[in-house]
């Protein structure tokens, strides 16, 4: 029952939600014991794009700005974390630096183009990402062009980050580390200010919130996430050049949020395990399709592709869509009517989180 | 208002599917035909918002203005302005005027 105020506020709704996250975080913990290093190789992967995707979910899911231009974000935060830890700038302190350059481009990139909206700021921000792919091909001096750069394993003082599963919890740590952060910029006035612009700005405007300066903030933010996401990136893969961040990856990203459930942040973090998970998932039961099936080439693509439609098609809201309304089944158990759920979403349009 | 509201959609996807065919028709003969000529597409994106969102004359002049710059650029600037010459038009062009060239400014309603 609610008795205080403070009560909508806090980081843990109920306290047994904490008591799940914790086992969550224990079970998270103790998943490199019993999975292989290539399944966890994939885990790190997974806490890899959710950051990243957590950053764009501030801007997009949150603030309402769509951006189709965020692998140059992840591309900068790459380099810059690259180019330090190579002239020998200990990890731990490339590492941020790599999402403040990438925050920076991003209020420098964000501020003009602020009073965009919908389309046009996507393609804006497609453009910034294409420019940004062209510099790191040409600053060959700086980034080597397309030769590519290579990369030494992290270490924070004695502790090198070499094997898969250091890595992972290393990777682990920093997606929990980014997702307290988003949830606390969520639920300050600066978190509601954006739920309130991306709701409706007229709104918003005339409530007093200042657009430009909330924007700038989402904006930054959201290329500090993305950022940060990129240096593990390229820790993780050793090898950077280019050719990894192009418009695709921008177009993973976006679909990973979309696909996980705008405007949550568990979204973010299911859409990176659908994205990372289901061509594993589709490779392993190809050995229980039909021979001819199985001979066909690009089958692998085109199943992804239709079960990305499939998802969006039958859940417009997401798999936390989904997870919301399972959740929602079961404690209401006897009495769930398929229309409730909807009315329940309209009563809290603001506060999905 | 009596508009059947499918029929109008999967009319305006019949007709944006078949100006695409007939841009890619033209395309063919000029370039290679190749799985990655989806990438042309990306193009079509900044022209179309160069000129205005719902305005016809602002999609020609936004092809326009695309294609020129980046034939200008490919043959006067050096290597690697061709690819990016017309997005920093675009982006240019965009933060002076958010509705692109011929756009009407929508108004907004709360």
């Amino acid at each position: 029952m609610k008795t205080d105020y403070y009560q909508d506020i806090r980081l843990f709704k109920y306290r047994t939600t904490f008591f799940w996250y914790l086992a969550l975080f224990i079970g998270c913990i103790m998943l490199p014991l019993v999975l292989d290093e290539y399944l966890v190789s994939q885990l790190t992967f997974i806490c890899m794009y959710a950051v990243a995707a957590l950053g764009l979910m501030m801007l997009t899911g949150y603030t309402g700005q769509v951006s189709m231009g965020h692998a140059a974000f992840f591309a900068i935060g790459s380099y810059t974390s690259a180019i330090l830890t190579s002239k020998g700038v200990p990890f731990l302190l490339a590492l941020p630096a790599a999402g403040v350059l990438a925050a920076l481009v991003g209020v420098v990139i964000g501020r003009p183009i602020l009073h965009l909206t919908g389309l046009y700021l996507a393609i804006a921000t497609m453009g910034f990402a294409f420019i940004v792919d062209e510099i790191l091909v040409r600053w060959e001096s700086l980034t080597r062009g397309n030769m590519g750069f290579y990369v030494d394993p992290p270490s924070i003082g004695p502790l090198i980050f070499d094997t898969e599963i250091r890595y992972y919890y290393l990777t682990l740590v920093v997606l929990i580390l980014t997702l307290f952060a988003a949830r606390n910029i969520l639920r300050s006035p600066t978190g509601k200010a954006m739920i309130a612009i991306r709701d409706s700005e007229v709104a918003a405007e005339s409530m007093g919130i200042n657009l430009a300066k909330f924007k700038t903030i989402a904006f930054a933010v959201s290329a500090f996430f993305t950022g940060i996401a990129g240096s593990l990136y390229a820790h993780k893969l050793f090898f950077i050049n280019p050719e990894s961040y192009t418009i695709f990856l921008s177009i993973e990203l976006l679909a990973m949020i979309i696909i996980g459930g705008l405007g949550s942040l568990h979204g973010a973090v299911f859409g990176a395990a659908f994205f990372i998970f289901l061509p594993q998932i589709i490779i392993m039961t190809k050995d229980y399709m039909p021979t001819y099936l199985q001979n066909q080439t690009g089958l692998e693509p085109a199943l992804f592709g239709l079960l990305i439609v499939l998802v969006m098609l039958f859940e417009p809201m997401g798999i936390y869509g989904r997870w919301l309304k399972t959740r929602f089944y079961f404690e209401m158990f006897p009495l769930y009517k398929k229309d409730s759920f909807k009315r329940e979403k309209k009563y809290q349009k603001a506060e999905r989180h | 208002m009596g508009i059947s509201v499918t029929r109008v959609f999967s009319l305006t996807w019949t007709i944006a599917a078949a100006l695409g065919g007939i841009g890619g028709i033209l395309l063919a003969p000029i370039t290679f035909v190749h799985m990655n000529m989806g990438f042309i597409g990306l193009k079509a994106f900044p022209a179309a918002v160069l000129g205005g969102l719902g305005s016809l004359p602002g999609a020609i002049v936004g092809g326009l203005i695309i294609g020129v710059t980046e034939s200008l650029a490919g043959f006067y600037l050096p290597e690697g302005w061709k690819d990016i010459a017309a997005w920093i038009i675009l982006i240019g062009v965009l933060v002076i005027r958010p509705q692109g060239l011929f756009g009407i400014q929508e108004k907004k309603k709360v």
